[in-house]
């Protein structure tokens, strides 16, 4: 929540917010159905430009996340099988980069795994508990 | 798309000095467009022309259709780099100033503004923190209904936590009515919120485009543009 004034600026930032909105959409923090805030209000919490903002929603629009109803506002699909496709892809790209990562590191493909399991039993252990 | 500011071949020297060589560029309506470079660019000559406060330049300058002058000041709504609003005032002296001085002047919004900001309404502007006064001049500029808000070094001389604050303001008020025109060299603070950016260079436009395209296309935020367009300035 609040990394929301946060940006990349060496990035396209309209891009950014897409990918933050998408990834509120996958984790349900913007929930099926709910309505989104208008742009201005949108670009005041995220700090940005508001015809940025305004760019970002129409992406999400055009690739069917967000809908428009003329009179009340943007809401979020309620496409529960696009929701559960995007969830899937997401943790799918960070898997992937990760594991770039590590292989550019020298990280051998059979060591990953023990690496994964150890942060995660660190993080449980921690009193946190992955996915909802 | 309705133009709030066009320049058209724009020259102005002070005697052999060339401060503004063959200045060209638009401002959109709704947009907010960064005026940035260094100290010394022509960024301040090219904002008095704008303003109507300077002569014997060549070129076109048009804002929301007027020339220069008093026609096109009731459109603009100008926040300096210095205190304008005279200090042995109380904030609210002031408020009433920018009352009877301008008929789209929002009194009421300023005085929700400030009061949201806690700014003692009673006290003198001169008895505020320099970092209060600015906020206090920024309301002000920010309470008109103008078409064209020209903001000179918003962020100069304030602290880190009051430049978000400003940014803030300034996007919480944005009018898309109107265009805001931001002249500064801090580049980072203020980046996200630009829908554009102009480099001036000793008194020339060496990039006039959009700020994400210029992201995209040089993999650089536009501070690190900056800097390395700059390098050699200082």
């Amino acid at each position: 929540m609040d990394n929301k004034g946060q940006f990349d600026s060496s990035i396209p930032i309209f891009q950014q917010i897409v990918e933050r909105m998408l990834n509120d959409i996958a984790a349900g923090t913007l929930a099926p159905g709910d309505k989104v805030p208008a742009v201005r209000q949108l670009a005041a919490e995220y700090k940005v430009n508001p015809n940025t903002m305004q760019k970002s929603l129409e992406k999400l629009g055009d690739m069917g996340f967000l809908y428009t109803e003329r009179t009340s506002g943007r809401f979020v699909t309620k496409d529960a099988a696009k929701i559960e496709t995007l969830r899937r892809d997401i943790p799918a790209r960070i898997t992937a980069a990760y594991v770039e990562e590590m292989a550019a590191s020298g990280i051998v493909a059979d060591e990953i795994p023990a690496y994964v399991e150890f942060f995660l039993k660190e993080r449980k252990g921690n009193g946190k508990n992955t996915g909802n | 798309m309705e133009k709030i500011l066009e320049i058209n071949n724009l020259n102005k020297s002070y005697g052999n000095f060339v401060a503004v060589k063959n200045m060209s560029f638009d401002v959109e309506k709704g947009k907010i467009v960064g005026l940035l470079g260094p100290n010394g660019s022509g960024k301040t000559t090219m904002i008095k022309t704008i303003m109507g406060l300077m002569s014997d330049y060549t070129g076109s300058v048009t804002i929301a259709g007027n020339p220069p002058g008093s026609a096109a000041n009731k459109h603009i709504a100008y926040l300096p780099d210095q205190p304008h609003v005279p200090r042995w005032l109380t904030v609210n002296q002031a408020i009433n100033f920018f009352a009877d001085f301008y008929e789209d002047f929002d009194a009421k919004r300023a005085a929700d503004m400030l009061d949201k900001m806690r700014i003692p309404r009673d006290k003198k502007l001169k008895a505020l923190s320099r970092g209060m006064q600015e906020k206090v001049n920024l309301s002000m500029v920010m309470s008109r209904r103008a078409k064209l808000y020209i903001l000179d070094e918003p962020i100069g001389a304030v602290d880190p936590a009051s430049r978000e604050f400003i940014i803030d303001t300034i996007l919480k008020n944005f009018n898309e009515e109107g265009s805001i025109l931001i002249s500064t060299h801090i580049i980072a603070d203020i980046e996200p919120v630009l829908d554009r950016a102009l480099f001036i260079r000793e008194g020339e436009l060496i990039l006039n485009d959009d700020a994400d395209k210029i992201r995209e296309e040089k993999g650089q935020s536009l501070d690190q543009l900056f800097r390395e367009v700059f390098k050699n300035v200082y």
